[in-house]
């Protein structure tokens, strides 16, 4: 068998359909069975390594024989994300799912506020980086053709007279139909592609195969790893790694490891064709795992091609050229379906990926603003428009594609393009991560971010991949534009020492990080960007749908149109009548509730992206849902806010309260201050009358040494008089402040208070017969039982009984006593006939030390402290001591005391 | 273990496999010596890469089931 370009091309069209059967199958089985194999694990896994495109099966082989060991970053960069699933990939599927994100433009527009305008950003930005790539598969693939064309003379076949451009460019359009066919087929606009998934998965299968096999044969060939590393270290090649691992291997790992989780496909196929997260489990060792494989051989290839191959031969193709050198016919016809699967894995993915994002952020958006609302009559209109403008998306995308291949075809190798690719698309990641795990990141900050990093790379990596088509380019890259030299694209700001590679991954990324971050700091964010960064952030805590983005009411009429546009007839009427079976209320009457509403915003976000399903369900919703948001936010900050402020008011209160407590124990402290300065010199002024007394007479005696017997006598007397007064003073003035500071006890129990008084007037008696005064005893209780210290009544009582009889100027004095019991009271009056008590003084009787008048000249004056004892003991008794009789008749005092209650 | 450890025992488990691959780690294996026939550097990188992949397989199975029923996670990644 002779291989032909003739024989390849048919080969690879036979192969396109048995690519297409499987996927015709496998969305067949998903469809009646409930996705069974095609959902396993290892399914998925498998269709994670689209990662592995020609750049893998061609490109390695090529890296590896001039750079060594570099090419292995590619896929350890993967490999570390993945090892690191939990952190990074688990939360992004489990967003995903939540918020059914359909790309990675939806993904950071649905996170930064649902903002239109970074999700075409994001999806220009990917076209442009991602057409290098294509560019890579398209070259790789016409390339393969070539060399098996060129291997033999009758080779070309019937392809005599196409050159390479025109060999590409066919290669390009039949993608286009094939990735057409494939991926637009489904009516269904939902984004999971069972049958594509499956087609991948075989590819994956193929591709892996054919390099090992290409693997083993090199092996056979070359006599085992040792004969070929010591054949290639005799041929002078340098087998060792002396420069590799430096900034260029530390940028390309970096690079790969954004790639995994950056790239349009990459995100679609671990993503959002994800039906489990538990898949992520086994694709986390799995994927890994296949990457190894795929790299074992790469090294052996590299170097049994360049110590075996003449000199000039294009290592990116020595997969395909040593079995042909060889001879191995077949086994070059598999190694080129091998290669042929990985870049047609790639572009159908690739573009896939793009033309839904093309379609959901470019097209709808477009389409939403210049179809008024009442257009919606058609129910296919809008999803034909979707499959359309994703069939057109995918003609541009691979036409990009191969206008890069054009403008750059006179490079050589394959995977110096690929990095121009990932650089461009590493500069989502820092929006991404942000997106995960930093809720202040804003919107402005995003687009600003993204921007800068997209400038850096088309100067520094992306223009000067053209360097070799435009003197203009060549130019700039030498000297600068305008002759700036801070501004050449390989040396910004002056940086030369570094790899072009790593210098273009540092200033963009640098840039693009510092952008983000700073711009995060210093802008703020909207109401609905607030409700979307805690919604991801919170995910893992909570389950979804906790915050409805979309509220207020809308006519089910209204709504179910919006859902029959976009996600057609069928599924729009079985969501409806869910709804109403749900409700209990019949279709007609149908009242959308906040979250129906939400629930279908979620449903259209599956097909036409986050961004495009809330402006498209806020056109119908009515109500202001921005301001509902806002209110939500404002209330969010307000509460916090109401708390404090309640706090703070809660506190002061208590201060007040404080501080009035202690101005009144303040003005009682004073008060009684004043009371005991006055109380003291009072004290002073009458203990001072008997002293001034007793000096006087002391000193009388000590210096009239003549005094007669008589008078001596009746100064001693006098002395001893008074020293009486003042220790019986000093008693009262004792017992009276011990009284007012509760320190005297007495035994309170019940007696009858009678037998005090009879007690009291025997005590009197003989005062009374002294000052000639009569004692008349009036009406009297029989008998009055009241809680008290019986000794302390009576002392009540004679002191107004004494009192009585003292202070009575009366030419004939009577005292009379009279009791009584009435109202649970026991009442005792002691009524005197003299001159009574004048209106000036009576609200003083009860004063400390104050006498009255008649007291200062009583011959036998107390200390004035009798009555304010008095009055002191039945207060504590609860009783009342009070002068009742009128000016101008004779005092009456009366004591009231509560009966005791019998129990 | 834990299950707080076993996350944190599987994050620094993929910092010292990103570790182990960057220089200056990685450059202690430059050296010329070669086990059957390959470079000593080349045999070091696969055999971690597997290591990688047998780790990660383990913990693959021992990190808790997390799905978002269940869910009361108060780690919420590095």
């Amino acid at each position: 068998m002779t291989l032909t370009a003739d024989l390849v091309i048919a080969t690879a069209v036979a192969y396109v359909g048995l690519l297409f059967l499987v996927a015709f199958l496998g969305d067949r089985h998903t469809r009646n069975r409930d996705g069974g194999f095609l959902r396993s694990p290892f399914v998925y896994t498998l269709s994670i390594s689209v990662y592995c495109t020609s750049w893998t099966f061609y490109g390695a082989v090529g890296s590896a024989a001039r750079n060594g060991l570099e090419f292995v970053t590619i896929y350890l960069g993967p490999t570390l994300v993945f090892v690191g699933w939990w952190f990074i990939l688990r939360r992004l599927v489990r967003i995903s799912h939540d918020q059914r994100i359909t790309s990675i433009a939806d993904l950071l527009s649905s996170r930064f506020g649902k903002s239109s305008r970074l999700g075409v950003l994001v999806t220009v930005l990917a076209l442009i980086a991602i057409a290098p790539y294509i560019a890579l598969q398209l070259k790789a693939v016409t390339s393969s053709i070539e060399a098996i064309a060129g291997s033999s003379e009758f080779g070309r076949g019937s392809l005599e007279g196409w050159d390479e451009v025109g060999l590409a460019f066919g290669v390009a359009a039949g993608m286009a139909l094939f990735t057409i066919l494939f991926g637009t087929r489904n009516v269904d606009a939902k984004e999971q592609h069972h049958g594509v998934v499956a087609a991948i998965a075989l590819e994956a299968v193929v591709k892996l195969t054919a390099l090992i096999a290409v693997g083993v044969f090199v092996l056979y060939a070359g006599g085992g790893l040792d004969a070929i590393f010591t054949r290639a270290a005799d041929a002078g090649l340098n087998i060792h790694a002396t420069e590799t691992f430096g900034d260029r291997w530390v940028a390309s790992m970096l690079l790969a490891a954004a790639a995994i989780i950056c790239l349009p496909r990459q995100f679609q196929v671990t993503v959002v064709e994800n039906s489990d997260e538990s898949h992520l489990r086994t694709a986390s060792w799995a994927f890994p795992a296949y990457m190894l494989a795929m790299s074992l051989f790469i090294v052996p290839i590299a170097l049994y091609g360049l110590t075996t191959m003449p000199a000039g031969s294009n290592p990116d193709m020595f997969t395909l050229t040593l079995p042909l050198a060889a001879g191995q016919d077949g086994l070059a016809l598999f190694a080129f379906i091998g290669g042929f699967s990985s870049a047609t894995s790639m572009i159908i993915l690739e573009s896939i990926a793009l033309s839904i994002m093309v379609s959901n952020h470019i097209v709808v958006p477009i389409m939403l603003r210049f179809s008024a609302d009442d257009s919606a009559g058609d129910g296919l209109g809008v999803r034909r428009l979707l499959l359309n403008a994703r069939r057109l998306s995918i003609i541009l995308i691979l036409f990009l594609g191969f206008g890069y291949f054009y403008l750059t075809r006179a490079s050589d190798a394959l995977a110096p393009i690929g990095l121009i690719s990932f650089t461009g698309v590493a500069q989502f990641l820092p929006a991404i991560l942000a997106a995960l795990f930093w809720r202040d990141a804003s919107t402005k900050a995003a687009i600003a971010a993204i921007s800068v990093g997209f400038i850096v790379w088309l100067w520094s990596s992306f223009m000067p991949s053209f360097a070799s088509s435009s003197p203009l380019v060549a130019q700039i890259m030498a000297e600068g534009p305008f002759g700036i030299a801070w501004l050449r694209p390989q040396a910004l700001f002056g940086l030369e020492r570094l790899d072009p590679l790593a210098h273009a991954v540092f200033w963009s990324l640098f840039l693009n990080t510092t952008v983000l971050i700073l711009g995060s700091l210093l802008t703020s964010q909207s109401a609905l960007e607030h409700v979307q960064a805690a919604l991801f952030l919170n995910l893992s805590r909570k389950g979804a749908g906790e915050t409805r983005p979309l509220r207020g009411s809308a006519a089910a009429d209204d709504l179910f149109l919006v859902a029959r546009r976009v996600l057609g007839h069928q599924r729009a009427v079985d969501l409806f009548s869910e709804e109403a079976k749900q409700t209990g209320m019949a279709w007609s009457s149908l009242e959308p509730g906040p979250a129906f509403i939400h629930r279908l915003e979620r449903e259209l976000a599956g097909s036409i992206g986050a961004a495009s399903a809330h402006v498209m369900l806020s056109k119908v919703v009515s109500g202001d849902a921005v301001s509902l948001e806002e209110v939500m936010q404002m209330a969010d900050e307000t509460q916090q806010a109401i708390e404090h402020s309640q706090a703070l008011e809660r506190a002061s209160a208590q201060l007040r309260a404080t501080a009035e407590k202690l101005e009144v124990a303040n003005r009682q402290l004073r008060k009684v201050d004043l009371q005991k300065d006055e109380f003291l010199s009072q004290v002073s002024h009458e203990v001072r009358t008997p002293m001034t007394a007793i000096r006087a007479f002391s000193e009388i005696l000590l210096s009239e040494s003549d005094l007669d017997e008589n008078s001596s006598r009746r100064f001693v007397s006098t002395i001893h008089k008074e020293s009486l007064r003042l220790t019986s003073q000093l008693d009262e003035i004792l017992d009276l402040s011990a009284l007012e500071r509760g320190e005297r006890v007495w035994d309170s129990k019940p007696i009858d208070a009678e037998d005090a008084l009879d007690q009291a007037l025997r005590v009197c008696d003989a005062l009374a017969r002294q000052n000639g005064a009569t004692m008349r005893s009036g009406p009297r209780a029989s008998a009055a039982i009241v809680s008290a210290d019986p000794d302390r009544l009576s002392q009540v009582m004679i002191n107004l009984i004494s009192n009585a009889i003292k202070y009575n100027n009366a030419p004939a004095p009577e005292v009379t006593v009279r009791s009584r019991v009435e109202n649970g009271h026991y009442c005792v009056e002691v009524s005197d006939n003299g001159l009574g008590i004048p209106d000036d003084e009576r609200p003083r009787i009860f004063d400390k030390f104050y006498r009255g008048r008649l007291g200062e000249v009583a011959t036998y004056a107390g200390a004035g402290l009798g009555l304010p004892i008095s009055r002191e003991i039945v207060t504590r008794m609860h009783g009342s001591l009070e002068l009742v009789s009128d000016a101008g008749e004779g005092a009456c005092f009366r004591v009231t005391l509560p009966l005791a209650r019998r129990s | 273990m834990t299950r707080r450890k076993l996350i944190s025992a599987a994050l620094f488990f993929t910092v010292f496999g990103a570790l182990a691959f960057l220089p200056p780690l990685v450059l202690l294996f430059r050296f010329d010596a070669r086990v059957a026939g390959v470079p000593i550097e080349t045999v070091y990188i696969f055999v971690l890469w597997a290591l990688l992949v047998v780790g990660t397989r383990w913990f693959s199975r021992v990190l808790p089931d997390d799905s978002p029923g269940d869910d009361k996670r108060p780690d919420a990644g590095p």
